[in-house]
């Protein structure tokens, strides 16, 4: 494999400006960005630095005013709106702030929805994989329950369930912890870890120095551009897998998450 | 599919409110068309019944000639229509029952009398002619007595007339006979030649009379035997039919009910039959308060049509009936009348069995005789007298009074009255006169006296009647009487002149509306396209009608012998009017339920949409595509359109099961026409289920389209915009 080939993004000279009353905003101006299979990259800067914009772009859901945007190795510029949002699902799975989950549908059902729209995908297969992946997620008490009988934890959990089970080459976060107390968005983060290791690609943005430092990849961004894309130092990594480590120890030791929730909560 | 549905149904359960409302909508609706449509197919079939079968038959036939639209119910203008005049009846039913579609043809004419209603000198000179005629001496002098009461008031009635009128010779002549008929000694003359006499007061003193009101009399002319046989409602009610080949006229029960009664009885009538269909009580409802008043203030209208004999009898059972003592007649009746609630049913039971028989019920009864007054279409005044066979009524429509519109009489009376027969020949006139031995005739004395075929009867001179009353004046009334008596054969009847026919088809042109219309069409052809089939002569162009119709540039239609029109298009725009107007409230109603509901289902579902913004950005960012959003709204429109179009369907069904069973009774006089009877029992129709059905579903989708277009644009970013 080569190497433009085994990149699943790959952003070339990418601009995207639009509209803010009578003024243009230029949200990207000229990011060149690349991201590798199984990476786990974070995209990181204050608000409006235009790094949702670029989570934007990869995700298919806007359109860069100019340059290049390629994922899975196909121009989402030259593609129309029904291939873009059959590469969405093919190819992308989404984690948002706040959840977005489907309030009418229960946690299986949550889960399901992506796999429904898929064609390839069996009923024997699909049960399974769902299964897999909420019990995966430590919800597999909590089933049948609506996503209003959840906690945010919880919630998110569902969310990360639900974008996996498509099997998605890239899954895009877009401040997945913005929305949970400290020790929760810890959690979700080892989860998110943890699933990046069966090689799904992880993208996520934030501007919380604590999910920077379990990141691999921090690119920073700022104004639009990028102003500083480095791998994580040696010892950023050493301390992600120690807090990966507690995590996991958390997991073990409680009976679920709600609990530790509950003590965050007290605080 | 699976998961949209349990969306759609999910979404439904979630703000079930928002469904309940437009559930509710959606089922009336629907209920509504089924109900509905099964209710407006019985109100035409009703219709159809109470047109057809009473008056139109399938189709009406008239004259090419004819100037006026033929409108079988007009609205209440006198001016009577031009409908021209079919020249022979027998070859036009030979011509149009050659056509095998065709099953019979009824002869008719329409027709409005102005008839008088008699004065009470005349009502009881009848009587005592009766009396005599029929040699019951016994009722004789009673009579007497009470023709002598009221010649005595008459003198009060001629004071009133002389203040209008002051035609000092005639009122000289008038007192003078009055004065001779209040004498002892014509009374002994009366013992004596009592014919000669009641010639005299017949002649002479009951045009002083005065006259109680007058009547409009509406009529079909139709061979009576023809038209009792092919309309399916007509039956009997009391007394005869006209027999063949003799001329005469029925009533109509309605009319004769309504118009024809006495009006004391009437009153009586009527507050019985508010007690008992609207459970109105005569000390809450001020109508009823009212007829009890009428009745009670005008007592008169009974006690004067007492003798001294029946006062005497009356005075018995009402001293007795009410406990009393009082000995006038006047208080004790008034005082009868004076219903209440307690004592309705009894004094109206007593009414009947002891009041009516002693009085005139009815102000013609049967075998009795009414001069009818009508102009040819020339304008001569035209009278017949024609004898009251019997009392018809259309069975179900007793109580309709568009039902009951028409009386019946014999088609050759018609013609005479209308000016179509060439009525006596100047030979017969001749021969009239020598026969009666008239000498000289004053023209309006002779009018009356040749009961209505004075037009004929040419003055002679201006003589005052006087001279030739006596046995001169028996014989004309003998010769009148003769050719009123006159018979003549259904050959007469059917060779002569119609103004319209009713054409009644098989059952098997009833079938589809198209094969109705290819009948009409045939009879049409045969009637004008084939000049061999019939000889009725085309009508004349008007050639200023042409030039109108030439600068305003509208079509000129060809010239036709005859028209043949439906019975929808010949009942005229007043009924139409009625059959569209119930049509058109129907659809406005269903049409406003629905477009209420659209408006809901659109305001409520644009609602959602925008709550649901993220949700469904999110589904699209999941990679759903557009279709798939449409889809969803679209699902859950037809979930609710299947789920409360069942619910309508189903309550509809039951209700239109529950309304065949019991009926819906006619609780108005106008509803037993529209029901074609006394209920309506709608039907229950597969073809109005599906209608139904249809109907829900496109109102839903219709109303569900603009929010899933606008649902269906929500992009995927709007996933991203975080709700706060």
């Amino acid at each position: 494999m080569s190497q433009v080939n085994d990149a699943v993004v790959a952003l070339t000279g990418v601009y995207k400006d639009y509209p803010l009353g009578k003024t243009i905003v230029h949200a990207v101006r000229g990011v060149d960005l690349s991201l590798a299979r199984g990476e786990f990259a974070v995209l990181a800067g204050p608000s409006g630095s235009g790094k949702t914009t670029v989570l934007n772009l990869i995700g298919c859901v806007d359109i860069a005013t100019r340059g290049v945007v390629e994922i899975a190795g196909r121009d989402t510029k030259r593609l129309s709106e029904s291939a873009r949002t059959r590469l969405r699902l093919e190819t992308l799975g989404f984690i948002f702030q706040s959840f977005n989950l489907i309030p009418v549908l229960d946690l299986y059902q949550n889960v399901e929805f992506p796999l429904l729209l898929r064609k390839d995908v069996g009923k024997a297969e699909r049960a399974k994989r769902v299964k897999d992946l909420i019990d995966r997620v430590g919800l597999s008490g909590q089933m049948k329950q609506r996503p209003g009988e959840l906690s945010g934890g919880q919630r998110q959990r569902v969310a990360i369930a639900r974008a996996l089970v498509t099997r998605p080459a890239i899954v895009l976060a877009d401040e997945p912890t913005a929305n949970l107390d400290s020790a929760t968005g810890g959690s979700i983060l080892d989860l998110m870890r943890e699933m990046n290791r069966d090689g799904t690609t992880f993208l996520f943005s934030t501007h919380d120095p604590v999910v920077m430092q379990a990141a691999m990849r921090v690119i920073k961004i700022a104004d639009g551009v990028i102003v500083d894309d480095g791998r994580a130092s040696a010892a950023a990594k050493a301390k992600a897998a120690e807090g990966d480590t507690e995590a996991k120890a958390a997991d073990a030791g409680n009976v679920n998450l709600s609990t530790s929730l509950e003590a965050a909560a007290a605080h | 599919m699976g998961m949209l549905l349990r969306l759609a149904l999910r979404n439904l359960r979630l703000h079930w409110v928002r469904t309940l409302i437009v559930g509710m909508l959606l089922t009336l609706g629907t209920w509504l068309v089924v109900v509905g449509q099964g209710a407006l197919d019985a109100i035409k079939a009703g219709m159809q019944r109470s047109v057809v079968d009473t008056l139109s038959g399938h189709l009406q036939i008239y004259s090419g000639a004819a100037k006026d639209d033929l409108e079988l119910y007009q609205s209440a203008a006198l001016a009577v229509p031009d409908l021209g005049e079919i020249k022979d009846f027998g070859a036009l039913k030979k011509a149009v029952t050659q056509i095998p579609e065709v099953s019979s043809i009824v002869p008719m004419g329409l027709g409005r009398s102005l008839v008088w209603g008699d004065s009470p000198i005349e009502t009881k000179l009848e009587e005592l002619r009766n009396a005599i005629r029929d040699q019951k001496t016994e009722r004789v002098p009673a009579v007497v007595a009470h023709v002598r009461a009221i010649l005595k008031s008459m003198n009060g009635d001629l004071d009133k007339l002389e203040k209008v009128a002051a035609n000092t010779k005639e009122t000289t002549q008038q007192r003078e006979d009055l004065a001779r008929a209040n004498s002892e000694e014509f009374w002994k003359t009366f013992e004596a030649t009592p014919l000669d006499a009641l010639e005299f007061l017949e002649n002479r003193i009951s045009p002083l009379g005065v006259q109680s009101g007058f009547y409009f009399f509406n009529y079909v002319g139709t061979d009576p035997q023809a038209f009792a046989t092919n309309f399916k409602l007509f039956r009997m009610q009391a007394g005869e039919m006209i027999p063949p080949g003799q001329r005469g006229f029925m009533f109509n029960s309605n009319y004769y009910e309504k118009f024809v009664k006495h009006r004391t009885a009437r009153r009586l009538d009527e507050i019985k039959e508010a007690r008992e269909l609207t459970g109105a009580t005569i000390a809450q409802d001020d109508t009823l308060k009212r007829m009890v008043d009428h009745n009670r203030s005008q007592v008169s209208q009974i006690t004067e049509q007492f003798d001294p004999q029946r006062s005497l009898e009356v005075k018995a059972i009402l001293q007795k009936e009410l406990g009393s003592t009082e000995e006038d007649i006047g208080k004790l009746v008034a005082s009868f009348l004076t219903v209440d609630d307690a004592n309705f049913d009894r004094r109206y039971e007593v009414f009947y069995k002891e009041i009516a028989p002693r009085i005139r019920l009815y102000a013609y009864m049967v075998g009795d005789e009414i001069a009818l007054y009508g102009q040819t279409k020339n304008g001569y005044p035209r009278a017949v007298n024609v004898k009251v066979w019997g009392v018809f009524r259309y069975d179900g429509l007793e109580k309709s009074g568009l039902a009951g519109i028409y009386n019946i009489m014999d088609l050759m009376s018609f013609r005479d009255l209308s000016g179509m027969s060439e009525l006596v020949t100047p030979e017969e006139v001749a021969k009239l006169k020598a026969d009666s031995g008239i000498k000289a005739l004053d023209r309006d004395k002779a009018e009356d006296s040749l009961f209505g075929e004075g037009e004929v009867v040419e003055a002679i001179d201006n003589k005052p009647i006087g001279d030739v009353m006596g046995d001169s004046l028996t014989g004309l009334r003998r010769a009148a009487q003769a050719a009123q008596d006159a018979k003549f054969t259904q050959a007469q009847l059917e060779s002569g002149p119609i103004v319209n026919a009713a054409v009644f088809l098989k059952d098997d042109a009833l079938l589809t509306p198209e094969r109705f219309e290819a009948t009409r069409l045939a009879i049409d052809t045969a009637l004008n396209g084939n000049p061999g089939a019939w000889k009725q002569p085309l009508p004349v162009a008007d050639p200023d009608d042409i030039a109108r119709k030439t600068a305003a540039g509208e079509a000129i239609a060809p010239l036709k012998a005859a028209r043949v029109v439906s019975w929808e298009s010949a009942q005229g725009p007043l009924v139409a009017g009625l059959s569209s107007g119930i049509t058109i409230f129907f659809y406005g109603l269903v049409g406003l339920i629905f477009f209420v509901a659209f408006i809901v289902i659109l305001n409520s579902l644009l609602m959602s949409t925008m709550e649901r913004v993220q949700e469904i950005g999110t589904i699209r960012a999941m990679g759903a595509q557009r279709g798939f959003v449409l889809r969803m709204f679209a699902i859950e429109g037809a979930a609710m359109a299947v789920l409360f179009g069942a619910l309508g369907i189903g309550l509809g069904a039951l209700t239109l099961a529950g309304l065949g069973a019991s009926g819906i009774k006619a609780s108005s006089e106008i509803l037993f026409f529209i029901f074609g009877g006394r209920e309506l029992r709608p039907v229950l129709d597969g073809g109005h289920l599906a209608v139904a059905f249809l109907v829900i579903t496109a109102v839903t989708l219709v109303s569900i389209l603009i929010p899933a277009i606008a649902a269906a644009r929500i992009p995927p970013i709007a996933a991203m915009q975080a709700k706060e």
